[in-house]
């Protein structure tokens, strides 16, 4: 600054005084002078740049906060936000992980509300009803039916690029319409088998002998049961039995161009005669194998009461066991889950979305990109068996030190579990109706005596005629 | 405004609110209904006109069919509530010590929420460690607990006992009151007569709460009609194994708000109208006639 100011005073001298001369008419040019030698003292300075303090008056201005990454985010919007069975439990973490945001982004106001139970047909009654919230917290399997009604904000053009690379990739395109994501993904469960190690050795087994693939776990279903006449409690959810089929199965629900259904094919079958075998051998509990997908608490129950070697369920609902029956908390144990012949496993997975219609969509998307990020994320992991679905979270070393509670077994593993998640899945049209004709051509194969390959053939020619 | 004009005008501003209550919540809705059943319509896209062709489908539709023969066989809970309610109200017309406190255990059930009582029944009948498994257990009759809840054959049976045991402390009260209008007089004569116990009820009680008996077979006979509660508790919202507990409500509520079809949850609406409105009618005419 200062060597800029020396130089500025005879530079503009000069610029100036060449507009002169060249603005100078040339018939007031006087005739040239004779040259005359003349003796001048000239001074030499020269520039030296010394540093030193200088105390200066400022009105202090906040830095950018690294977690504002949505920009333009519209001031005075005022933002309703529904989560799903989270409080009172996690009142305290919701309010803060707000109060932060509210530090990150000081110009939105969040309203958030829980919703229990009814949340599905709350959020679709509202949206009809032109008053739905900004932001909603959906389990993942939802997402689909509200984005094909076009119903919810493309994701994938609401968020900058380096907000959708903070997700697992997989989980940020899970459920997606066309070729776009309408969700973030938020915290993650990984199912595992919990396991009644009580029954286990009745059995005569260890956790080393639970099953590692599908198949497997019929043989150990029918070894457990010969040898203490316990069944299993292995459980379709009949929200998605599509879902299971392909997990499990490696069954292909629908053809390539997604013109037709393709679920009578033999893998169909096979997957459909497994259960059968096991409902007819008693190997599995028949009241448990088809429930919807809320109904996950009542195979929990049967667990807990101490009738069940194993569940598939997720740690953060150990908890629920630990209140419900304090002396089988000892004898309890998280593994693994046993891999379908897909060899992949199903993301387990909760979403934010944003409603469409909102009148505020950056503040939404702000919303839903700031509860998942990694430092929510992990936040939320430290106090409840949920898993971030940003990989930064991992790196704390949270995620790292050695497992003492059985909640936390399976958390060194999480991870890499997580990553290999995959959404096979193609795009169901129509989803909710074709599930619902696959659960009744399931029923009538198990419970009804049909031939699985009759049942499931007419079932792929009914749900054919739902596709639009 | 004149005089004669005020006069007139006078009844029908009295009934000008109710008229508007009954329009907002009676006939606008009873209207929509109506208009949707001839429609696609899934509550998030504009309704589409489609013509009769949700009724159409009703005529092939195997489970609307079933459904609708749950609804009717439901019926048999009626005369069964009606003799076990005139049973505990004739067994309660006594002057006895503490026979208050039997009233009131009778009606416990009435005024206890229905889904908490499925959760009851739910345990009552649970294929591990459920009271009547132990008991038919016990007793030798089975080998094997019998998981009640996914039989086909179990669930509308255990459903409509649930339902009497429900509903019958409110038509015990019913029937209690019309037993203590009829005169004395009349089983003195009974009595004098040579009735025996049996042929005083018979041939005094019974006749004498002949009113009664029509109010309690129209009311029951509807909400037999018109049962969800009961199915949805002990189904877990499933209806059943093979919707063997589906009834037409359920259905109707599974349609639009599972499935989201409520152009043609809205048709299934309209049939049981029609029922409900002739079985509202029919019994009607039998309360008229009785009266006269």
């Amino acid at each position: 600054m200062f060597r800029m100011k020396i130089y500025t005073l005879p530079l503009l001298l000069s610029i100036v005084a060449l507009v002169l001369a060249a603005c100078g008419s040339p018939a007031a040019t006087p005739p040239p002078a004779e040259p005359q030698v003349v003796t001048q003292v000239v001074r030499e300075t020269t520039v030296v740049e010394v540093d030193r303090p200088v105390e200066v008056v400022v009105t202090p201005t906040p830095g950018p906060n690294p977690e504002a990454v949505i920009a333009d985010v519209e001031a005075g919007a005022e933002i309703t936000f529904w989560t799903f069975f989270l409080s009172p439990t996690f009142d305290s973490y919701i309010q803060d992980t707000i109060a932060r945001f509210n530090e990150a982004y000081p110009d939105v106001t969040v309203k958030w509300e829980d919703r229990q139970g009814t949340l599905q047909e709350e959020y679709r009654n509202s949206l009809a009803a032109g008053n739905a919230p900004d932001v909603v917290n959906v389990p993942t399997g939802w997402v689909q039916e509200f984005a094909q009604k076009n119903q919810l904000l493309n994701m994938t053009e609401a968020l900058p690029t380096s907000v959708q690379e903070q997700y697992f990739s997989g989980l940020f395109n899970q459920a997606s319409v066309g070729d776009a994501s309408f969700q973030v993904p938020w915290y993650q469960a990984v199912d595992g088998y919990l396991v009644n190690t009580q029954v286990l050795e009745q059995a005569g087994l260890t956790l080393e002998d639970l099953p590692t693939t599908f198949d497997e776990q019929k043989t150990v279903c029918e070894a457990i049961y010969a040898a203490t006449d316990i069944p299993c409690g292995l459980r379709l959810n009949t929200g998605n039995l599509l879902q299971s089929m392909a997990y499990e199965g490696n069954v292909q629900v629908m053809n390539a161009d997604g013109s037709a259904f393709t679920f009578d094919s033999p893998e169909a079958v096979s997957w459909l005669q497994y259960y059968i075998d096991m409902i007819n051998d008693g190997t599995t509990a028949r009241d448990i194998l088809l429930l919807g997908d809320a109904d996950d608490r009542i195979g929990l129950e049967r667990f807990t009461s101490g009738q069940m070697p194993f569940y598939v369920t997720g740690p953060q609902l150990i908890r629920v066991v630990r209140e419900s029956n304090p002396g089988l908390y000892g004898y309890l144990a998280m593994v693994p889950r046993a891999v379908g012949r897909s060899n992949a496993l199903p993301p387990v997975s909760m979403s934010i979305v944003v409603t469409d219609s909102t009148p505020y969509p950056k503040a939404s998307a702000a919303l839903a990109a700031f509860f998942s990020n990694p430092q929510s994320m992990l936040e939320f992991a430290k106090i409840v068996p949920v898993f971030p679905s940003t990989p930064a979270s991992f790196d704390d070393p949270f995620f790292t030190q050695p497992s003492v509670a059985i909640e936390d077994q399976i958390r060194p593993l999480a991870r890499d579990i997580i990553a290999q998640q995959s959404d096979i899945m193609p795009e169901i049209p129509n989803l909710a109706n074709v599930n619902d004709v696959v659960r009744q051509a399931v029923e009538a194969a198990i419970f009804g005596g049909i031939d699985p390959q009759t049942a499931l053939t007419n079932a792929v020619q009914e749900a054919n005629t739902l596709i639009e | 405004m004149s005089y004669k004009l005020q006069k007139q005008l006078t009844p029908y501003l009295f009934l000008l609110p109710a008229l508007l209550f009954m329009v907002t919540f009676t006939l606008y809705p009873l209207a929509s209904v109506g208009y949707l059943s001839f429609t696609k319509y899934d509550i998030l896209s504009p309704a589409e006109p489609i013509g009769f062709a949700n009724y159409q489908r009703l005529l092939n539709d195997q489970v609307f069919w079933t459904s609708l023969r749950n609804s009717f066989t439901y019926l048999i809970v009626t005369p069964v509530i009606i003799v076990l309610a005139i049973l505990l109200a004739i067994v309660v017309n006594r002057k006895l010590p503490g026979i208050g406190i039997f009233r009131a255990l009778y009606y416990i059930p009435v005024i206890t929420g229905s889904v908490a009582i499925g959760i009851a029944w739910q345990f009552l009948f649970d294929g591990t460690g459920g009271p009547v498994n132990a008991a038919l257990l016990g007793m030798g009759i089975i080998e094997r607990p019998i998981v009640f809840l996914t039989e086909p054959r179990a669930i509308l049976p255990i459903a409509m006992l649930m339902t009497t045991w429900m509903g019958v402390g409110y038509f015990m009260v019913v029937f209690l009151a019309g037993l203590q209008a009829i005169p004395e007089e009349l089983y003195d004569a009974a009595k004098m007569d040579g009735c025996n116990g049996f042929q005083k009820h018979w041939y005094v009680s019974v006749p004498g709460l002949r009113p009664s008996i029509v109010f309690v077979a129209v009311i029951s006979s509807l909400s037999a009609l018109k049962v969800f509660d009961e199915i949805f508790v002990l189904t877990n919202g499933t209806g059943g194994v093979l919707n063997s507990g589906s009834t037409m409500v359920f259905y109707l509520w599974r349609q639009a708000f599972r499935l989201q079809n409520v152009g043609y949850a809205s048709a299934v609406a309209m049939v049981l109208l029609v029922i409900t409105l002739t079985f509202s009618i029919v019994n009607v005419r039998l309360l008229e006639r009785g009266e006269q």
